[in-house]
């Protein structure tokens, strides 16, 4: 063997270690699971969690989109050090550890931190409703959408941005209708990032929502809670989440290729 | 016809500019080498860049006046840009991209007579088989078509080109000068055409101001600035009687 040869086989050895290893359980847990998915998808735990999920990732996406658009856009326009600093800061949630987060959440909303105090000792507190959860999702998620949607704004055509404004278009105008569907794919995968990390969240839920079954019991949750008494459950509500990320994945997919193809 | 009438003073990096140029109608052609502050100027005709003192007013409009405080901004200047590259919105088509122009109007009345100009412009500057087209799938010469159309609809103060014709192939050029050329004859607004080619000075330009290291050195008709040797060299590089780009 040549010394090309060897380096070449040594190369796709050390890369194909890696995508085995990522590939190989998300395999098993599917081949395993086909006929054991029937049986668990009918347990009592599953449709409740697979409900508050979409609720609640959906309701958090639509927070995180509203208020993120305007914030990244803000953040990729400006040329002062704040933005700068702020749009580091904003990174935070992505670094902190989920159960961290959680008590970071409890601390500032929870009925003994900061708006505990503000609301008084019977004053309504978010801990431990659907709301929470919605909250949590929102901490842990935002991030993604941010950061995707501050480097797609920045990419844009300085040029166009200002031709819009000669022509009278106000502040909104130009972000909803030039800057957002010229960003359109990078806003998109950011949503789509985002969607999925809030779909995955479980450690600062735990924390800050529990685990109350139809509340505040996602799909995460619902695995873990499964997993204590019936394995199959367990893999059966894996296999939904897998098939989500997966149908995720594709309709993000056609919706960049359909954004990208206008031009 | 309406007038143009510019003095701006600033400091932008190393650069002072130092412009004054008494009311003018009719087309200005501005040329100078990168670096003697065109774009600085365009920026603060537009109301990007801010000068430190000055005065700049189209027609009966003070768009600045730093003896004044008055600083109009960008979008209520009504000066219509149109960028190297044409600026097109992408994502819409063209008929999308001149609709803008109407749909950015302040009011309700603005907006129809917008419309109305706008449907005049799609027909004089020949646009009506192109309005459903992509702007991705246009020539050069229909980009700046386009671009004139939605420039124009907005019913602007003046017109800003800046290098109208450098994005396009040599063959296409020449005819997009000419029909550039007649069009602007027939504004009755002042515009401003910045250009590092002597055809198009010549061709566009009812006057010419030669810009150098933020003054402005030479102004005058062609002739006058032909004649000037050392301004048609400082204007298109050195000794240079052809077209030179970049």
């Amino acid at each position: 063997m040549t010394r090309e040869r060897r380096e070449r086989v040594l190369l796709i050895a050390l890369g194909a270690l890696l995508a085995a290893y990522l590939v190989m359980p998300v395999a098993v847990l599917i081949v395993s699971s086909t006929r054991t998915f029937t049986e668990g998808i009918g347990h009592p735990l599953v449709w409740p969690a697979l409900r508050l999920s979409l609720l609640t990732t959906t309701l958090s996406l639509v927070v995180i989109v509203g208020l993120g658009t305007p914030l990244s856009w803000l953040i990729a326009r400006s040329t002062a050090r704040w933005a700068r600093m702020l749009e580091t800061v904003l990174q935070l949630p992505v670094v902190v550890p989920p159960a961290v987060a959680g008590v970071a959440l409890l601390l500032t909303f929870g009925r003994r931190g900061l708006l505990g105090a503000l609301m008084g000792p019977d004053g309504w507190a978010p801990t431990f409703t659907t709301a929470a959860v919605v909250m949590a999702e929102i901490f842990v998620a935002a991030p993604f959408f941010l950061q995707a949607a501050v480097s797609a704004f920045r990419q844009l055509d300085d040029g166009v941005l200002l031709v819009a404004q000669t022509l009278g278009a106000s502040p909104v105008r130009v972000l909803l209708r030039v800057a957002v569907p010229m960003a359109g794919p990078g806003l998109v995968s950011g949503a789509a990032m985002s969607w999925a990390r809030g779909l995955g969240e479980f450690g600062a839920t735990l924390m800050f929502a529990g685990n109350l079954e139809g509340r505040t019991q996602t799909l995460p949750l619902a695995i873990y809670t499964a997993l204590e008494t019936d394995l199959r459950v367990a893999q059966s509500l894996s296999v939904v989440l897998i098939v989500f990320a997966l149908v995720l994945l594709v309709v993000v997919r056609a919706l960049m290729k359909s954004l990208g193809g206008e031009r | 016809m309406s007038t143009l009438e510019i003095s701006v003073k600033a400091s932008v990096g190393a650069l002072e500019l130092e412009v004054s140029l008494p009311s003018f109608s009719g087309t200005l052609a501005l040329v100078g080498p990168n670096g003697a502050g065109k774009s600085t100027l365009l920026s603060m005709l537009l109301g990007v860049r801010r000068p430190r003192s000055g005065r700049i007013v189209v027609g009966e409009a003070v768009l600045f006046d730093s003896a004044r405080g008055l600083d109009m901004p960008i979008e209520t200047r009504r000066l219509a840009w149109v960028p190297q590259d044409s600026g097109l919105f992408p994502h819409l088509s063209v008929r999308g991209n001149v609709e803008f122009a109407v749909d950015s109007a302040r009011t309700e009345a603005e907006r129809t007579s917008r419309a109305n100009r706008a449907n005049e412009l799609i027909e004089e500057l020949e646009l009506g088989g192109l309005t459903n087209r992509r702007i991705s799938t246009l020539s050069g010469g229909e980009r700046q078509r386009v671009a004139l159309a939605r420039a124009l609809t907005a019913e602007p103060r003046a017109l800003l080109l800046d290098e109208p014709l450098a994005a396009l192939d040599v063959e296409s050029r020449e005819d997009v000068r000419q029909f550039l050329a007649r069009w602007l004859e027939r504004l009755t607004i002042p515009s401003v055409v910045v250009t590092h080619d002597p055809a198009d000075a010549r061709m566009l330009g009812r006057t010419i101001a030669v810009l150098e290291r933020g003054k402005v050195t030479v102004r005058g008709s062609w002739d006058d600035v032909s004649r000037s040797t050392s301004g048609f060299a400082a204007a298109f590089g050195v000794g240079a009687p052809s077209p030179r780009a970049g």
